[in-house]
């Protein structure tokens, strides 16, 4: 059986995931190519193939045009990976979806250019096509998707913790940021990224979406008693979760 | 192997100097406002006055992620490759967590990943110097001593230095970096106090004994509402049983490398709080979880620190660092918290109990054993008929009663700790009493309690303890003496003065000569008058005070007659024993044992319900007390 | 020759970002000849009302993931304006290390990955692996050599963790900078490798010359990057300086009917962004060795070939090497060099922007707060939009050109991506759509 055939592909986002494929290094890279053949990439090739392995999808659904182009990745793929945060959960492009104003508020009276034909939400890739796995994150963690590549290459489900984010900080004996007087969401974050955000002094904001089940209710109690304003922690989880809320 | 070194304060940098020079020295650094176990690299990063550390030193022997297996094709090999370390400055109750790991990682079955790590390791032990806010291993599982180390060093007071305890010979093989010497005496002396006030400023935050504390635990598994209600702010994070010392449950999973051909088998801490810990996958994509909500979570946790692992290890799987609870973000993972809780379920229950119940009805207790102590005094061993577990205070006292003669107070005469019998002696003096002494082993007596309140446990724990009993005050005495004997550790110097009027009238004959025997209790005798027979001392029983040096910060407890309080008393001011000291056991007359019927009133105290055991400060100026 | 011409390059390859190109000539004369972006609008202005602001930064980082570390740092920049935060000198210079690791990462990658397979007549890197290995080896040990460099001080490079308003979340040991320095020192010799095969290649890159105005960072202490003025350069040499708040008058956005993304100009019809604009406004600024590799490749007074974007890049890819060094040891030097530094507290909320130098340009922030620090509005003008209107004004004059010259429809194609490569755009940043409004 010869390597199999790897595509990319990108819709809204900001392409920061395929960037981190670039971030291997030479050996690690160049040792991933003889294990896979990556046979279109818009971003760093020009080739073209009409049949695919394993196709990664970049970026969120966020315009009823781009269903046709999804589809039709799903059609020429075996296997169709959302590749991060947007393409997953919707990611950072959701944090506007429970505005009912946002096109109004950026555009004014040219709102209703086609131009700016726009879904009112962002939404990830699974509300067009159907998605085998999902790659997490933002940006995507570069060694996690190696592991998720193995265990495709040999025909393993990939594992993915659904555990919160604060097994990783006290695993790496990351002071908690809420003993440093921040805030912070790894108790409803999930897991996999190995916590660099709290190791590197900043809080976690739930990059790779909530655990099956957060408590969110628990979550804005404790940042109040921490003290954050009332309105603040009740909009707190919207950057990378505004799927994922139970108000979403 | 146990022999104390001693290393002045000026000496001490220039030997963990000099061991970091030649070993792997791992020990208590600043990290921020929190401190971990860490590589230290020179002298000043070590801070032996940490209150506790994020993660326990388990980490040096079960890493949060460890290799069990590297494989290449078909080819593998073992991952053990121990790292020889000295883990330095470990508190007692980390101590006491890795012989609990200890315990269950060689139970069965030896796991080498772990012990191989472990065996590498030299551990010494430090003194706590700051106590953490949360923590309660003051009041936890103190029947369990720490075993694992190889020394243990305490700093002390006068900052003069620090007394090094040699446990083992991987302990005493540090001597060589540091300049010691023998410590002298009073050095030794020094560092036990060090270690014993510090027990005392650890706040008593389980006001009961603990082991009472996993039959409670257990008797609440299936209250639902509780478990909820305990664990609704629960993130299921985990972080309660990442941070603790004595949770060692762990995950593994393979991983290929780049190649796709090598790879490893890794093993990581899991946490059984978090929702995918009891999960199984059914196939297509279907899964059942056997620990689906917040609350059943919860609640396994906390069986398995109260409950399920007592057996194997002599007491609960807690050592009352309270690292689970400082680390909770939603802070509802104090294990105290929710053991006082549950007590006090019990107490609620209790007392809705006690109104839907007859104060005055009696329960049958069975004569398990009988026994004529003296000629008047005869020695009995209950259990209840019912089967349930008797729980009381030394010094509290029932109600007995035989239908048709009447009830009595008598004192317990057996310690709590034995939870399935108890023991009362009775003198035969008066109507209930003289038919009480004609029953014989499997005869029934008729029983109310406890009553009152007994001897102060909280303020007697730790502290030099002197027993004064007169005659038939041995009785309710001997609880407390054998409560004292079951867990010597507790307590400091124990002394016990008892006096009778003649030899015919000393009971537990047994008991005296044990106690005579042991090495744990400093015991005198004496009695009033006796036949050439006697060869012990003759005299009163303050001629006894003159055998014994009384340290001033003793614990006076006196038992007897009325007359002999006065002479007693007199004999411990001379020795300087502030009268908040000492403790008194009154005897009136009591009825009902509820401070109703009125006959045992002095002043405005009830001996039946505010006593029998009170302050000698409390009673001193009462009228008609003594 | 009055022959027809039709290029439909439905989302050019190797760009970050969607973009068309559009050339249609009937007979001779040019019907169409445009530059589309059709980018997914993703209303980052409307993301960023009522977020704190501590917040924005994390927010706005994701507009581009190939410039997210100058996206923070505009963004960080403009926030600190707005909170009346004064960052210490140490920080300044750590984010200057950062920046240019930012842009030697961004410039490695575009010249030898994106443009080189066209200077090589190759359609991509991957057949480049086993036909120039060792290159190919040289250039992905530099992409992780600038990812290392931007890595340890930003935490990651892909939206980085700790630059914050008011500093770092956690700031480097002179360790750490001693280490960074080893490590850059290190790969001297595959940076010389690089140079030295973009110089042998230069051949190759096209000529064309359209001399227009260019727009950049300029600062009378060093070569712009991370902080200064905002200078406009005339063909003719002519400088002008703005302050950064005065932005607007500098961008003049406006909307182009062929185009989703909104474009600039100033004094010209149109202005250049990006290593080009840098070089040629603040050349004389380059560290000595960056100037020698200038020399070497002929560039030694301003450049008018937009296909040279590509060189001035190498060449700030030495200049960000060597000032680096200057920085580490400048900051390892200085007694008071504390690791620990506290953050600095906001003083005020209001409004603030920013004008930072990414890998494609000059990048403005700009942002207003409310007295809870919460977010009321925002702007970016992205340094792709400002190019926008430059590559649409040299597409019209190089298609004409090469209908005169008879070229092939093929190298016609090839020279049109080729020259958008050379910009290096980034068009998920142009499509942003941070304060858009169309015309009517």
């Amino acid at each position: 059986m010869g390597k199999p055939k790897v595509g990319f592909f990108d819709f809204s986002s900001c392409e920061g995931c395929q960037i981190e494929l670039t971030n291997y290094g030479d050996a690690d890279f160049l040792e991933l190519l003889n294990h896979i053949e990556i046979v279109e990439f818009r971003e760093a090739m020009s080739e073209k193939a009409d049949h695919l392995d394993i196709a990664c999808i970049e970026g969120s659904f966020t315009r009823e045009s781009e269903r046709k182009r999804l589809e039709d990745i799903r059609a020429r793929a075996d296997v169709v990976i959302s590749f991060g945060a947007c393409a997953s959960t919707g990611g950072i492009n959701a944090l506007k979806n429970h505005q009912s104003d946002f096109k109004e508020y950026v555009y004014g009276k040219d709102a209703d250019s086609p131009h700016l034909q726009s879904n009112l939400k962002a939404l990830p890739v699974e509300a067009a096509i159907k998605v085998d796995y999902k790659v997490l994150g933002c940006p995507m963690d570069k060694y996690e998707f190696l592991n998720i590549v193995s265990s495709l290459l040999h025909g393993k489900t990939p594992y993915i913790p659904d555990y919160p984010v604060c097994v990783e900080c006290k695993r790496r004996e990351t002071i908690c940021r809420f003993d440093l007087g921040d805030h912070c969401l790894g108790m409803v974050a999930r897991a996999g990224c190995g916590a660099p955000c709290p190791a590197d002094g900043i809080p976690c904001e739930a990059c790779r979406g909530f655990v099956t089940n957060p408590n969110e209710d628990s979550l804005e109690k404790v940042l109040i008693d921490h003290g954050m304003p009332e309105e603040r922690a009740r909009t707190k989880s919207r950057m990378f979760t505004n799927t994922m809320r139970s108000d979403a | 192997m146990m022999k104390t070194c001693f290393i002045k304060d000026q000496d001490f940098p220039v030997f963990i100097k000099n061991v970091i020079a030649s070993e792997n020295l791992i020990g208590p650094i600043a990290k921020q406002n929190k401190f971990v176990f860490d590589k230290l690299d020179n002298p000043e990063e070590l801070r032996l006055d940490y209150d506790v550390t994020i993660l326990p030193p388990k980490k040096y022997f079960f890493p949060p992620s460890q290799k069990l297996i590297e494989f290449d094709g078909e080819k593998y090999h073992d991952c053990i490759d121990p790292k020889k370390i000295i883990l330095f400055g470990v508190h007692f109750y980390d101590i006491k967590s890795l012989d609990m790991t200890d315990y269950l990682f060689t139970e069965g079955k030896t796991d080498m990943n772990y012990m191989a790590n472990r065996d590498a390791a030299t551990i010494i032990g430090s003194n706590i110097q700051n106590v953490s806010e949360r923590a309660f291993w003051g009041c936890i599982g103190r029947e369990v001593k720490p075993k694992g180390h190889d020394g243990f060093i305490t700093r002390l007071k006068d900052g003069s230095g620090y007394v090094y305890e040699i446990i083992s010979h991987k302990g005493e093989s540090l001597l060589t970096y540091g300049i010691f010497r023998d410590a002298t005496e009073d050095e030794i002396s020094a560092a036990t106090r060090v270690n014993e006030e510090i027990m005392l400023e650890c706040e008593a935050r389980l006001p009961f004994p603990t082991d009472q504390l996993a039959e409670r635990v257990r008797a609440e598994f299936n209250n639902e509402e509780l478990w909820n209600e305990l664990a609704e702010g629960c993130f299921s994070c985990g972080t309660c049983n990442t941070v603790c010392p004595t949770c060692y449950c762990f995950d593994v999973h393979d991983q290929w490398n780049l190649d796709q051909k090598s790879g490893s088998r890794n093993r990581y801490w899991d946490a059984c709080l978090t929702s995918e810990f009891a999960k199984v996958s059914l196939g297509a994509g279907s899964s059942e979880n056997f620990r689906s909500t917040r609350g059943e979570r919860f609640r396994h946790r906390i069986m398995r620190k109260a409950v399920y692992l007592n057996d194997k290890l002599g007491g609960p799987a807690c050592v009352g660092c309270g690292r689970c609870s400082t680390s909770c973000t939603a802070d509802i993972a104090d294990p105290a918290r929710v053991y006082n809780k549950i007590m006090e379920l019990e107490k609620e229950a209790e007392v809705a109990a006690q109104r839907s119940q007859n104060i005055f009805m009696p329960k049958q207790a069975m004569i398990l054993r009988a026994h004529q102590a003296t000629a008047t005094e005869r020695h009995f061993t209950l259990k209840m008929a019912d089967g349930s577990s008797v729980h009381f205070e030394p010094g509290q006292i029932l109600e007995v009663s035989l239908f048709g003669y009447g009830e009595i107070p008598i004192g317990y005469a057996s310690s709590p700790t034995r939870t399935r019998t108890f023991d009362i002696v009775v003198r035969a003096v008066g109507r209930v009493s003289k038919a009480l002494n004609k029953l014989d082993v499997g005869d029934s007596m008729f029983v109310r309690g406890p009553l009152g309140h007994g001897f102060p446990m909280e303020k007697l724990r730790s502290q030099n303890i002197l027993i004064i009993a007169g005659g038939i005050g041995l009785c309710p005495t001997r609880s407390l003496i054998q409560y004292i004997m079951d867990r010597r550790d507790e307590f400091g110097k124990f002394t016990l003065f008892y006096g009778t009027r003649s030899p015919s009238e000393r009971m537990f004959l047994d008991d005296l000569i044990d106690w005579h025997k042991s090495p744990d209790i400093d015991f005198f005798e004496t009695v009033d008058t006796a036949e050439d027979s006697w060869d012990g001392n003759i005299g009163v029983i303050t001629t006894l005070f003159e055998k014994s040096k009384l340290p001033s910060d003793t614990r006076v407890i006196i038992c007897g007659p009325p007359v002999m309080y006065k002479f007693v008393i007199r004999e411990l001011d001379k020795a300087g024993i502030p009268h908040d000291n000492i403790y008194v056991d009154l005897e009136r007359r009591m009825k009902c044992g509820i401070g109703k019927c009125g006959h045992c009133q002095i002043n405005d105290k009830y001996v039946c319900k505010d006593g029998p055991v009170f302050p000698f400060s409390e009673v001193e100026d009462l009228e008609e007390a003594l | 020759m009055k022959k027809d011409v039709n290029i439909n390059v439905h989302h050019l390859t190797r760009v970050e970002g969607h973009g068309n190109i559009l050339v249609d000539v009937k007979k001779g004369k040019i019907e169409e000849c445009t530059w589309q972006v059709p980018e997914s609008p993703r209303f980052f202005e409307a993301m960023i009302r009522g977020r704190h602001y501590t917040e924005v930064a994390r927010i706005t980082s994701r507009i581009c993931g190939i410039c997210s570390i100058g996206h923070t740092l505009a963004s960080v920049k403009a926030t600190e304006s707005a909170c009346g935060i004064e960052i210490t000198e140490q920080v300044k210079k750590l984010r200057t290390i950062l920046k240019h690791a930012e842009n030697f990462d961004s410039h490695v990658l575009h010249v030898g990955v994106l443009v080189a397979p066209d200077l090589l007549g190759a359609p991509s890197v991957f057949p480049l692996v086993a036909s120039h290995g060792p290159v190919v080896a040289c250039v992905l040990r530099l992409k992780r050599l600038g990812h290392e460099w931007g890595s340890v001080l930003a935490g990651r490079t892909t939206h980085p963790t700790t630059v914050i308003p008011g500093g770092f979340s956690k700031m480097l040991t002179k360790k750490d900078l001693v280490d960074l320095k080893e490590k850059i020192l290190a790969s001297v010799d595959d940076i010389n490798t690089l140079v030295a095969t973009v110089a042998s290649l230069a051949p190759n890159i096209p000529a064309f010359d359209r001399p227009t105005e260019y727009v950049a960072v300029s600062s009378d202490d060093e070569y712009g990057l991370y902080d200064g003025l905002i200078q406009t350069t005339m063909p003719d040499g002519k400088k002008e300086r703005f302050s950064v708040a005065d932005y607007k008058l500098v961008t003049n956005e406006y909307v182009s009917p062929n185009s989703t993304a909104k474009y600039a100009k100033h004094n010209m019809d149109s202005y250049a962004a990006g290593a080009l604009a840098r070089f040629n406004n603040n050349r004389e600024q380059l560290h000595p060795e960056a100037k020698k590799i200038a020399e070497a490749l002929g560039m030694t007074s301003l450049v008018t070939n937009p296909y040279l974007n590509s060189a001035a890049q190498v060449i700030e890819c030495v200049h960000s090497v060597y000032d680096s060094l200057r920085l580490i040891d400048e900051l390892v030097a200085d007694p008071d060099y504390d690791p620990h530094q506290e953050l600095v507290k906001p003083t005020r909320f209001g409004n603030g922007s920013s004008a930072v130098e990414v890998p494609r340009g000059i990048l403005f922030h700009e942002y207003t707060y409310d007295k809870e620090g919460m977010c009321i509005g925002g702007n970016c003008i992205i340094p792709t939009n400002q190019n926008h209107g430059n590559i649409q004004l040299d597409f019209d004059k190089l298609v004409p050109e090469m209908l005169e010259a008879d070229k092939s429809e093929e190298e016609m194609t090839l020279a049109l991506e080729m020259l958008v490569r050379a910009y290096d755009p980034c068009i998920s940043c142009s499509a942003h759509y941070l304060d858009v409004r169309f015309k009517k």
